[in-house]
């Protein structure tokens, strides 16, 4: 049994989608870090602040002076740009996921789920030889050519991506986001002036049914994605819906990276279908024929999928074999490609890998509560744009000698994105009281008790304390931190929205 | 799209192709098997379902976006920003305008020989004029450099071309110093536009009006007193020189509040109140009320924390009991005025006009019209408070830091009353970006 599925994680597949999805991911990378430096943002975002919070265990990441990161930043680009090219793989890749996640690292108001995500892709690539094909080491030396590689790669890849949906989707079934329609009712609202959307926007059960249809969206497109049938109509559905995201909010590059992280469900041969298709369309039309003509042609659709895979696996039979033989890349075994097996230790590997990235998202429900509030467990758990949550900060700071007590802005160390970042989020608040601490040690004040009057407003609720004023964030026990004990409960009370509350039946 | 299609999904090999088609490319005269009506039948039932529930719901009597019962239609930002446009900025802008053509003129007579009083007395309504305008820091008022560098849309930095208290404090060392080696030269027209703004502005005739000693302000080792430049000057030369450069300055701020003036009423005026509907500065309302709820956090920064937060030893900037050397105005002793003006503009700001102009629509009327009674309610109830309490200060600052601390303090609470809803229900309601927001991505 074990060895039939070890077996047949090494399969051969078509390399091509593997080959085509390497190059988008590559170009969407190089794509927007291009538009980071040309925003503008390094100045705004890494040289202007003068405190960065740091994520735990990783307190030695530093930022750079002005030069280093432009430096960063273009190591970065250089190995989105490799990867992209299917290039020194292996070196871009390294130097692109050294430097991209360094960046990521060095401050947690920064942090986004899709870069995470473009991380862990990275990391899987890394046991991927995906510049085997359609690339510019396969189009200088065509014997590198490996025409197909174990499915386990596309496998694992599909994979990440579902996890992706999947806890997007657990994370906004909760009674906030489909039965009273929150956030999706303050945004809506906000984007009410929208061209043409705008007026739609507005209605008020529009919101609701967005939150609906988002939720299962995300429950069942790596669904409907898996099967042939739908697999059109839901891929439409994937670009629809993440055009809809980038029109209605800043996501940034989020959309790019799942349109083509979602290229990954279509038939493994898919590109090389593609190009054959507008070779045949640019030879058709250049002997004259009628364009309609050729978009009904039996004879052009005949270069179909299944054909085409049994072109793709009929030859490789020995490129596979001498793929796997040769390439200390893959987790495969020795021998051909339909003898080979995945290396057990391999296998437990990938194992582990996927229970990790299913289960890991899930921790914060270990800790009860309402993640949306306490925010344990947040970070690295595709919790994708579910809340609107902003607080009001001040920081009290007791000199421990003399009582006498002082009021403090985060604003005095953070910028207004900075400043706006961390109030709703707990474990930064104690962060920063750490460095407002120092700073007044520094200023002659040596003992001091930091507390913190912190106002939130979760999903347009009054204004309710998150974090307990009388607690000292300084001399919390590493065991309180754990228990969140100084985080004050969620607010009860339902999101006020009167028109999503009558459609949903309530009074 | 069906060559998308092609790629996407394999064809079907297997199923017989009509002739001349491709397989799986159904052609008008293809005929279904029996199932797929029923299927294309489902499909348009649900496609026709999905319909109705949006249409039934756009339907409500409800609906935002709809009359909202009181004549006015929600959502709809343009009256918001057509009152405070011109029911709280322009009117404020103008009266502005008056002041400081009036404390131009009172300069001049001063410089001229007339009464310093009548340039003091000038100056305290310009300053006052212009302390509405403090909370009022959109558009021209506002830094150059845009959203992404925290500015305001149409900025042009004027705020601190007028007024650049406490960000870039007066040097009262440096306007003396040209008082003593620029003489000849400070009244010429482009002089201020070559110097810093530390040397100019409503702080710098303050002290050129108020100032009762012919001492500078420089220490022994500055050039002026130890080249015994200062010393060589006869008082009333002082005086005099400090006339000129009073009039040249209060010349020069005219000519900004006339530019401001000019840049509302010309443009900016009409782009705030189309913002979204042909506006060339504003993509949207949305953006537009961006822009005014930054204005708004001057009421935190500036009102709450340098005002008050500071001189009362409140704020970390001063580790001392007070800092009465951190009060705003400490020549003319306006400081307590200068607060009261800021809280009743941050009220005419919020309520889009004078709280009993039956004609106004602010972001109270806004956020009732969306449903958001309880929160207008708290917003218009804390910051009457605020502006109570500021009337209840007694006497000027500093002195009412030690004789009527209490009073502060509790002024201080009101206005973190108003802040902390601010900054966490009324931006969460409305959706607002606080500026540099747009420097990152959200998800």
């Amino acid at each position: 049994m074990i060895d039939r599925v070890l077996r047949g994680a090494s399969r051969p597949v078509d390399s091509s989608s593997l080959g085509a999805f390497r190059f988008l991911l590559g170009a969407v990378m190089a794509g927007g870090l291009c538009r980071y430096v040309l925003q503008g943002w390094i100045e705004v975002v890494f040289v202007e602040p003068t405190f960065f919070f740091k994520y735990p265990g990783f307190e030695w990441v530093s930022v750079p002076g002005p030069l280093g990161l432009y430096g960063l930043f273009g190591a970065a680009l250089l190995g989105a740009l490799g990867v992209a090219l299917g290039t020194f793989h292996r070196i871009s890749l390294a130097v692109f996921l050294a430097a991209f996640t360094y960046i990521q690292l060095m401050d947690v108001t920064n942090y986004l789920n899709h870069y995470y995500l473009v991380i862990l892709f990275g990391g899987l690539m890394m046991f991927m030889p995906l510049d085997r094909r359609h690339s510019l080491r396969t189009w200088h030396d065509p014997s590198a050519e490996r025409r197909t590689l174990p499915v386990w790669m596309l496998y694992v890849l599909r994979f990440q991506v579902a996890v992706v949906y999947l806890h997007a989707a657990f994370a906004k079934a909760g009674p906030d986001w489909l039965w009273f329609g929150q956030p999706m009712n303050i945004w809506m609202a906000a984007r009410s002036e929208m061209f043409l959307l705008g007026p739609i926007l507005a209605l008020p059960q529009v919101p609701w049914l967005m939150s609906w249809a988002g939720f299962l969206y995300d429950l069942t497109i790596v669904g409907w994605l898996s099967v042939r049938k739908t697999r059109p109509w839901a891929y439409g559905a994937v670009v629809v819906f993440h055009a809809f995201t980038f029109v209605l909010f800043e996501i940034g590059m989020f959309p790019f990276i799942m349109t083509v992280a979602t290229t990954l469900f279509f038939e493994p041969d898919w590109p090389s279908r593609l190009k054959r298709g507008i070779v045949e369309v640019g030879r058709r039309w250049s002997d004259g024929t009628r364009l309609a003509g050729m978009l009904s042609s039996a004879r052009w659709t005949g270069v179909g999928p299944r054909s085409a895979r049994v072109d793709a696996s009929a030859r490789p039979a020995s490129t596979a074999s001498a793929f796997v033989s040769s390439s200390g890349w893959s987790f495969a075994g020795s021998g051909s490609s339909h003898g080979s097996r995945l290396h057990p230790v391999a296998a437990v590997a990938l194992l582990v890998w996927c229970a990790f990235q299913a289960l890991y998202p899930l921790r914060s429900h270990l800790h009860g509560g309402d993640v949306l509030w306490h925010e344990r467990g947040m970070r690295w758990s595709w919790k994708v744009m579910v809340r609107e949550k902003n607080a009001s900060i001040t920081y009290r700071v007791e000199d421990r000698t003399t009582g006498r007590e002082w009021q403090v802005s985060p604003r005095r160390y953070l910028d207004w994105r900075q400043a706006n970042e961390m109030a709703g989020q707990p474990d930064l608040i104690r962060q920063l009281a750490f460095h407002v601490a120092n700073d007044f040690r520094e200023r002659g004040v040596p003992e001091v008790a930091v507390r913190v009057d912190a106002w939130a407003s979760l999903n347009g609720r009054p204004p309710h304390r998150l974090i307990d004023p009388e607690v000292d964030l300084l001399s919390l026990s590493e065991a309180a931190v754990r228990a969140g004990t100084w985080i004050e409960p969620a607010p009860t009370g339902a999101p006020k929205a009167v028109r999503t509350r009558r459609l949903a039946g309530l009074p | 799209m069906k060559i998308i299609l092609n790629f996407i999904v394999p064809h079907e090999t297997n199923r017989p192709a009509a002739a001349g088609h491709a397989p799986g490319c159904r052609p008008r005269t293809y005929t279904p098997e029996p199932g797929a009506i029923g299927r294309s039948r489902r499909c348009r039932l649900g496609i026709g379902l999905f319909f109705g529930l949006v249409l039934a719901a756009s339907c409500g009597d409800d609906g935002a976006g709809a009359d909202s019962g009181n004549g006015r239609p929600t959502l709809d930002r343009t009256p918001v920003l057509e009152s405070v446009a011109d029911r709280v900025v322009l009117p404020a802008i103008r009266a502005a305008e008056q002041a400081f053509a009036n404390m131009e003129q009172a300069a001049v007579s001063a410089r001229d020989g007339g009464d310093r009083a009548g340039l003091q007395a000038a100056w305290r309504q310009a300053s006052l004029s212009f302390q509405a305008l403090e909370m009022m820091q959109f558009g021209p008022l506002g830094d150059l450099g845009g959203p992404s560098a925290g500015a305001p849309r149409g900025g042009r930095g004027l705020r601190d071309e007028i007024y650049s208290w406490p960000v870039v404090p007066v040097s009262l060392c440096a306007i003396d110093q040209i008082i003593a080696n620029d003489a000849d030269r400070f009244e010429a027209p482009d002089f201020f536009e070559t110097q810093l703004a530390n040397v100019y502005g409503l702080d710098g005739i303050e002290y050129l009006a108020f100032v009762d000693t012919t001492d500078n302000a420089c220490p022994e080792t500055a050039d002026i007193n130890a080249d015994g430049t200062w010393d060589g000057l006869e008082d009333s030369e002082i005086g005099d020189r400090r006339a000129r450069l009073a009039a040249a300055q209060a010349s020069f701020l005219k000519a900004r509040v006339d530019e401001l003036a000019e840049a509302w009423e010309q443009n900016f005026r009409d782009d705030f109140v189309s913002a979204g509907d042909g506006s060339s500065v504003f993509p949207s309302g949305q953006a537009a009320f961006d822009d005014v709820y930054a204005a708004m956090n001057q009421l935190d920064l500036l009102v709450k924390d340098d005002k008050l937060g500071i001189p009362l030893g409140i704020h970390a900037e001063c580790l001392e009991a007070t800092c009465p050397d951190r009060v705003e105005s400490r020549y003319a002793g306006a400081s307590r005025e200068f607060i009261r003006a800021n809280v009743e503009a941050f009220r005419r700001l919020f309520l889009g006009g004078q709280p009993e102009d039956p004609s106004r629509h602010g972001f109270d009327i806004y956020l009732r019209d969306i449903g958001r009674e309880n929160l207008a309610n708290d917003l218009v109830q804390d910051m009457d408070a605020m502006v109570e309490a500021a009337q209840d200060v007694d006497p000027p600052l500093p002195g009412a830091l030690s004789s009527d601390a209490e009073t502060l303090r509790t002024l201080h609470t009101a206005i973190s009353d108003v802040t902390t809803t601010l900054k966490s229900q009324f931006v969460s309601v409305l959706a607002l970006r606080v500026p540099q927001e747009g420097a990152a991505d959200n998800d």
